[in-house]
């Protein structure tokens, strides 16, 4: 209907345009006509021919072939020359352009601001595609430490909040609190944190904030005063600060691997007001280094709408290196070891149709991804690979040290998904094209091995699992034995699964909002089977929201320990703050999930969740600024708590 | 030329392997069964085993009553069996037989040699070129109703818009 709609909209726009086609199209009818005429005439002289020449001899079929292909051949150059120029194939043509000066950048903003400001239609529909209620992001990194603000190297602990960092000496009930350091965060606006690495002897800081001048503080609505902050500690008696990096953008993620620590931003671009003005830069203790042109990379067919900087800190030698991404704003960012991925949607607008007044660009939607990596301690592009369909934000893209397994939605038919699985260079090692789900949309995936498993949107039946053992004959299965599968899963040992999602419970007030966790064997991956669950009533304990359904972010689970620890966050209550507390669970194949531990304190707001570290036999819990300790074997009095303001 | 004279359920496995046409006019009259012979004319009795037998005779028939024109060049003089020439052309008044790499001089007017070829399957294309339908290659065809005959040996010959209609009458197109 769509495209019959835009038929109508171009013949209504176009009358030069559709006479000329009309006219095209006589002729092309009138020179098929002649072709067939020509062909025919032919083929009854070689008849004849053949009655009087050689009576015993049948027509020479070989010979009308000939005349055949020398008739028709020039109308199958043209369609070929037309089907190459309006249906390029979007798997081999793909681009990574390095710049070379402003005007590149100009020309490129130019060139697809128009297209993308036109892409009304296209954009809504992908965006429909990631809207639900269940997962987010439920990005899976194995064998990656996560990304947050609370962490520990064995002697001490390292607590980063809005005022500061603060390092805390495990076990020591009498002076827990063995540092603040509040400098040099006192001096930035609005401080927020957001990572904390720690590598031999340094202590390095993340957080974003602006910077606390006058001048700044004209514009602070603008995003592009935002600033992230990379301070580097050095972990000594008196944790001396060594050196502060500032890059201008919000800080997306960061990723520490060895001693090279990758972190990346993202800023808006301002054309208009000159492209001096939104070039990322790096100040490093006090010197500005410009990013130069040749750094920055453009990928074609995204939308050019901000630079992603990737900036390299060496934390031997200190040293910086930093290359820019002119792409969109909706780049998912994968580390693996070394290497950093860029996974974004790329438009591929089929040019030849550029010549017709249309109210939106006629294109196809491919995911790109883009690796950078550190060669040579020196951070550099690598390679774009182009693959079909758009990659769902709540879709899992798994990066294992071998391989990148994502799924993709096929934008022209909303339900058919591929698999592909690529090697770290991003060759394809498997592609999986066409998979139907009974019409439904891929919700979430998480791989097991040579086995994955997906979750639809439809509320029954929704687990899929793919055995793809032998790639030549991949099996997809709708598992029945489980009417709602897990929205999250977390490999619990190799026959062992634990899932979580949001469930309604009776109570005796009606049925309340609350979590489902399940244990699941897979030993048989084709049929898992809940063996244990628990049900969690969020109202019960007055709190009513839960991330964990939704990423795996606030979701600790220890095998050595036998713990699952969840975090709970509330909803703003009467007095405008924000409950929290967190969940801790036993984790027996015997008995299933028994409730340990239920915590809960005030807290002016919602902290990235993960602020729960095991360590030594012991639990640590800060709720914003109090930390409360417990042994592993009770968790209902901590053995001691202060507060670390 | 021929007349096939065949009981019906032999009829079409014979007639393909033999391309008879169904001729109004014959001499000779192929049959299986001696029943059906015609004593007006030369009748040829054959078992259906020798069929692949009978085409070669009928190749021989065919090719035994060619007609012979007589051509004239720098050489000399030559009797030329009419189906290896391609076309007749007139040019400077003379009447030009062209085969497939000479071309000899005929002492007759073309419309002469027309009456002579008449069943030898030679057509006139136009005022000026009378050709060999056997030694056409391809049909080309041009605007303005017109047809250009490319012959076997290159040449092009046109068919012109007077003569196209019967041409594709013979042709059956």
């Amino acid at each position: 209907m769509d495209t019959f709609l835009i038929f109508l909209e171009f013949l209504l726009n176009n009358a030069l345009i559709v006479t000329v086609m009309t006219l095209a199209t006589f002729l092309t009818f009138y020179l098929i006509h002649r072709a067939y005429k020509e062909l025919r005439i032919n083929y009854k002289l070689r008849r004849f021919q053949n009655h009087l020449r050689n009576l015993t001899t049948k027509p020479n079929q070989k010979r009308i072939a000939v005349i055949s292909l020398r008739v028709f051949a020039p109308v199958v150059i043209v369609f070929l020359i037309l089907q190459v120029t309006l249906m390029p194939s979007p798997e081999y043509d793909y681009h990574m352009t390095q710049l070379d000066s402003a005007q590149d950048i100009e020309s490129i903003h130019e060139y697809y601001h128009q297209k993308f400001s036109m892409q009304i239609s296209l954009r809504s529909a992908a965006q429909e595609v990631g809207s639900t209620t269940l997962a987010e992001d439920s990005i899976q990194i194995s064998a990656e430490p996560m990304m947050d603000t609370l962490k520990s190297d064995g002697e001490f602990i390292y607590y980063l909040h809005e005022n500061g960092l603060t390092v805390i000496t495990p076990e020591d009930s009498t002076n827990p609190v063995n540092h603040k350091i509040t400098e040099p965060f006192i001096d930035i606006l609005d401080f927020s944190p957001k990572a904390l690495y720690v590598e031999g002897s340094n202590i390095v800081v993340i957080g974003t904030g602006s910077q606390n001048n006058v001048s700044m503080l004209e514009d602070l609505d603008d995003d592009n005063d935002i600033n992230t902050y990379i301070v580097i500690f050095e972990k000594n008696e008196t944790f001396t600060l060594e050196n502060t990096y500032i890059v201008n953008g919000e800080f997306l993620d960061a990723h520490k691997h060895d001693a090279n620590l990758l972190v990346t931003t993202e800023h808006s671009i301002i054309v208009d007001e000159g492209l001096d003005y939104s070039l990322p830069e790096v100040e490093n203790n006090g010197l500005v280094h410009k990013t130069v042109y040749s750094d920055i990379y453009y990928i074609e067919g995204t939308k050019p709408e901000v630079f992603i900087s990737i900036l390299q800190i060496d934390l031997d030698n200190k040293t910086t290196n930093q290359k820019v991404i002119y792409s969109d704003s909706e780049n998912r960012i994968l580390f693996s070891e070394g290497d950093i991925f860029f996974v974004s949607e790329s438009l591929l607008f089929y040019e030849a149709t550029e010549m017709f007044i249309m109210s939106e660009p006629i294109a196809r939607v491919r995911t790109a991804i883009t690796k950078f990596s550190i060669d040579n301690g020196e951070l550099s592009y690598d390679i774009t690979k182009l693959i079909n369909g758009t990659s769902l934000d709540n879709v899992s893209i798994d990066v294992t040290l071998n391989e990148i397994r994502l799924i993709t939605i096929d934008h022209s038919s909303n339900t058919k998904h591929h698999l592909y699985v690529l090697d770290l260079y991003l060759e394809t090692k498997h592609v999986i094209y066409d998979l139907d789900f009974n019409g439904a949309k891929v919700i979430a995936s998480t791989y097991f091995g040579p086995h994955v498993y997906f979750i639809t949107d439809q509320v029954e039946n929704n687990l899929y699992v793919m055995d793809y053992t032998d790639i030549n004959t991949p099996t997809l299965t709708n598992v029945s034995t489980i009417k709602q599968f897990s929205s999250v899963v977390a490999q619990y040992d190799e026959s062992h699964l634990i899932g979580i999602k949001y469930t309604s419970i009776n109570s005796n007030n009606g049925p309340v909002d609350g979590l489902r966790i399940s244990l699941y064997d897979v030993t048989n991956p084709l049929e898992p089977v809940e063996i244990f669950f628990e049900t969690v009533a969020l109202s019960d304990f007055g709190y009513n929201l839960s991330d964990v359904p939704k990423t795996q972010k606030p979701f600790i689970l220890s095998v050595e320990h036998n713990k699952l620890i969840l975090s709970i966050n509330t909803g703003e209550n009467t007095s405008g703050n924000i409950q929290e507390a967190v969940l801790v669970f036993d984790v027996s194949y015997n008995s299933g999930f028994t409730v340990s531990s239920i915590e809960s304190v005030q807290a002016p707001i919602v902290y990235d969740a993960n602020r729960v570290i095991i360590l030594d036999n012991h639990l640590y819990i800060i709720f914003y600024d109090d930390v409360h300790v417990f042994t592993l074997e009770n968790f209902i009095n901590p053995i001691y708590q202060f507060n670390i303001e | 030329m021929f007349k096939l004279k065949v009981p019906k359920k032999q009829r079409d496995k014979i007639r393909d392997k033999l391309k008879v046409p169904n001729a109004i006019e014959y001499d000779y009259v192929l049959t299986t069964d001696k029943d059906l012979i015609e004593t007006d004319k030369i009748n040829i009795v054959f078992d259906e085993d020798n069929v692949d037998k009978i085409g070669r005779i009928m190749d021989l028939l065919v090719k035994g009553e060619d007609v012979y024109i007589t051509g004239y060049n720098e050489v000399g003089q030559k009797n030329i069996e009419s189906r290896y020439i391609h076309y007749f052309i007139i040019e400077d008044d003379d009447v030009i037989a062209v085969l497939n790499k000479v071309r000899f001089v005929v002492k007759m007017k073309l419309y002469e040699v027309e009456s002579l070829l008449e069943d030898k399957y030679f057509i006139r294309v136009s005022k000026y070129a009378l050709v060999n339908i056997n030694r056409i290659d391809y049909i080309k065809p041009a605007l303005n109703s017109k047809l250009i005959l490319l012959m076997k040996n290159g040449d092009e010959v046109e068919v012109n818009r007077h003569y196209y209609k019967s041409f594709k009458e013979t042709l059956n197109i």
